[in-house]
């Protein structure tokens, strides 16, 4: 059976036709055909095909399971930066850029969004903050349609249910609700959280794409490890956690960690303003979410370890590497899953052939497809002349952009460490390579920094975080479509 | 192991950018093939050329010292740097080149991204620095406006010059 020929669409009837419909349309296309007509002719070959499977019920049935699936499917692309090794008595490395898409010809309706708001409102909200994100909230509710559910949760000290879930319904009484919320109190994250995946768990989750984002600006003191254990269930059962923070003193290492689990995104957001349109985005994505809970199974041989693994598109996020596999998050749309891995391969004295197997297990709500397995497989070879890597020039993009949010990290680990002066020098190395990409204003902040480093031996937080999501920022950049093909 | 030809750092075979300093560890070939989106740089200032010279003041003063050029190719390491003497040919060198052009744009990737063997010419007048176009395949911006080829226009430290794809920084030693 060519995969590329419906037999419903070469029928010409709705994949829910009776077979009585099938019957007459059969007959009424067999007219259209010329008497003289070969029973070799290849149109007539199709039609008869179609007709012989759509008729049996038996045989329609198979076909029906076998289309399903076909369309569900998703298709994977690897690109390596070389498939020969040297032979060598040191570690090498290897970079493959891997892209997942759907497979489907008609994207099936969305699945409606589960979805919670855990708003922080300690006094440091107070005034822009809380408004835009109010102005936000409103916003938002306006857009979604009633197929949707939301609730808003507050938290401070403590938190408050504003609106419960629901099917929303945007009236007065709810913009009422909403703008009355005040700033006041401190930052347990944990009380917010566990009150919002509380609302999202009343709804039965099969049925949804479920899914919290917490607006924060501050830090959460004692309460960080319960707030990763309930990430963990959470994404356990099919709830994502995303993550906006808001100004500069939210914590970032904790807002990673706790998106990790279901690989959600962290947002860096300075300027108020930006409250809007972060949101509005996001939930645009999420509602064109096809497939969710992606994850590569990490069986790779021995000889094989991934070092550091990116997600590039729907958003930029480090990645976290579990023990046997990595999360990647949900497939929006049409548009790949794009994520980086950098492999350290073990040294190869001999001649050696390295198969590494790409298994991905993914859901899919629209098809009520759980556990859905895609596989693709790469192959290095060790040789003794190995032949020179030409890796694409979007691989070389992804990594060169990759390397500066990386310098930027490492620049950290050394502060924490007490060097100074290599964290002086890393940062104005940063700076130049910043420069050399034209991003004059990210080079700009890394220069003030390695000024800083210099003088006084530290970082300001504001830099730390504009250069850490800058560089990520970077790999939101390249244009991933544009390139696929050269 | 391979080492960093800025910082010295040994880095693992394989490695496509130095760990430590962010240098390109890859032939200038390959990097060419990948440019890098730009943010507009601080000095380039949209479409702020002059008219062209009038020819009157383009003569080539002989007594005019030399000046240092130097071109910067965004992604790439190695600058391209000359004396300036009355003229210089911009292009790109191969086996079929009959003119000898003073900056060789080959190993930036000039043939990929349209560069002609005889592009444009670099002038030494007592105005200043100026750039003519020769008439090339695929033209020059400078400051992403289109120069008429065989007239001559004034340059400014810092200007972008696109000679076909290929981006260039022009910047003069004070």
């Amino acid at each position: 059976m060519s995969q590329d020929s419906d037999y419903y669409e070469i029928l010409g009837v709705i994949p829910a036709a009776t077979p009585e419909v099938i019957r007459v349309a059969f007959n009424s296309l067999l007219k259209g055909f010329p008497k003289d007509t070969s029973p070799e002719d290849p149109v007539f070959q199709q039609v008869l095909q179609a007709y012989k499977v759509l008729s049996n019920s038996k045989r329609r049935a198979t076909y029906d399971a076998l289309m399903k699936k076909a369309a569900a499917s998703l298709r994977v692309d690897v690109q390596a930066s070389r498939l020969s090794l040297e032979l060598s008595e040191t570690e090498q490395l290897a970079y493959l850029l891997i892209d997942i898409h759907s497979k489907a010809q008609k994207l099936n309706p969305q699945t409606p969004l589960n979805l919670s708001l855990v708003i922080d409102r300690s006094t440091s909200m107070r005034g822009e903050r809380l408004d835009k994100v109010k102005a936000a909230v409103n916003i938002l509710m306006a857009r979604l349609t009633a197929d949707n559910l939301l609730s808003v949760v507050t938290f401070s000290d403590r938190a408050q249910l504003v609106i419960p879930a629901d099917h929303v319904a945007y009236n007065i009484h709810v913009t009422a609700k909403i703008n009355s919320i005040e700033a006041s109190g401190g930052t347990e994250i944990y009380q917010g959280l566990s009150a919002g995946v509380e609302e999202i768990r009343q709804a039965p989750l099969s049925n949804y794409m479920n899914h919290l984002i917490l607006l924060t600006d501050g830090r959460t003191y004692g309460d960080s490890d319960k707030c990763l254990q309930l990430a963990y269930a959470a994404a356990e059962q099919g709830i994502n956690i995303s993550a906006v923070g808001i100004g500069t003193d939210w914590n970032d290492e904790f807002l990673d960690k706790l998106v990790a689990p279901s690989s959600g995104h962290t947002a860096f957001i300075e300027n108020p303003e930006d409250i809007i349109n972060h949101l509005g985005k996001q939930i645009k994505g999420l509602g064109q979410v096809y497939a969710q809970n992606v994850r590569l199974s990490l069986d790779f041989p021995e000889d094989v370890t991934v070092e550091t693994g990116f997600k590039l598109t729907p958003f930029a996020q480090p990645l976290t590497i579990e023990d046997r596999q990595i999360n990647l998050g949900s497939i929006e749309g049409r548009a790949p899953l794009s994520f980086l891995l950098e492999l350290k391969i073990a040294p190869q004295q001999r001649p050696n052939r390295i198969n590494i197997p790409l298994n991905f297990l993914a859901d899919i709500p629209s098809q009520e497809i759980k556990n859905d397995l895609v596989s693709a497989q790469v192959q290095f070879l060790a040789l003794k002349d190995a032949s020179a890597a030409s890796p694409s020039p979007i691989l070389i993009k992804a990594v060169r952009m990759l390397n500066m949010y990386r310098m930027s990290e490492k620049v950290q680990d050394d502060v924490e460490a007490g060097k100074t002066d290599e964290a002086a020098a890393r940062m104005g190395h940063l700076s130049t390579r910043l420069l050399e990409l034209g991003q004059a204003k990210l080079a700009h902040q890394a220069h003030t920094e390695t000024v800083r480093l210099a003088s006084m031996g530290s970082v300001s937080e504001e830099g730390r975080k504009r250069l850490k999501y800058g560089t990520r920022a970077l790999l939101e950049l390249i244009d991933w479509d544009s390139n696929k093909d050269e | 192991m391979n080492k960093c030809s800025e910082c010295g750092a040994t880095q693992p075979k394989g490695t496509m950018f130095c760990d430590e300093c962010g240098n390109a560890l890859l032939s200038n070939a390959l990097l060419s093939r990948a440019p890098v989106q730009r943010e507009a740089m601080p000095f380039s200032r949209g479409s702020r050329h002059s008219a062209p010279l009038p020819l009157a003041e383009r003569k080539l003063s002989s007594d005019t010292p030399p000046r240092t050029v130097t071109f910067v190719v965004p992604g790439s390491r190695n600058h391209l740097k000359i004396e300036l003497k009355e003229q210089a040919i911009i292009g790109r060198s191969d086996a079929h080149s009959d003119v000898a052009c003073e900056i060789d744009l080959t190993e930036y990737g000039g043939l990929e991204m349209g560069v002609s063997r005889v592009h444009a010419s670099l002038l030494l007048t007592d105005q200043g620095v100026c750039l003519c176009d020769l008439g090339s395949t695929n033209g020059t911006l400078l400051n992403n406006t289109s120069l008429a080829p065989k007239q001559a226009f004034l340059l400014h430290n810092g200007d972008e010059i696109h000679f076909g794809d290929l981006l260039v920084h022009i910047f003069f030693e004070a």
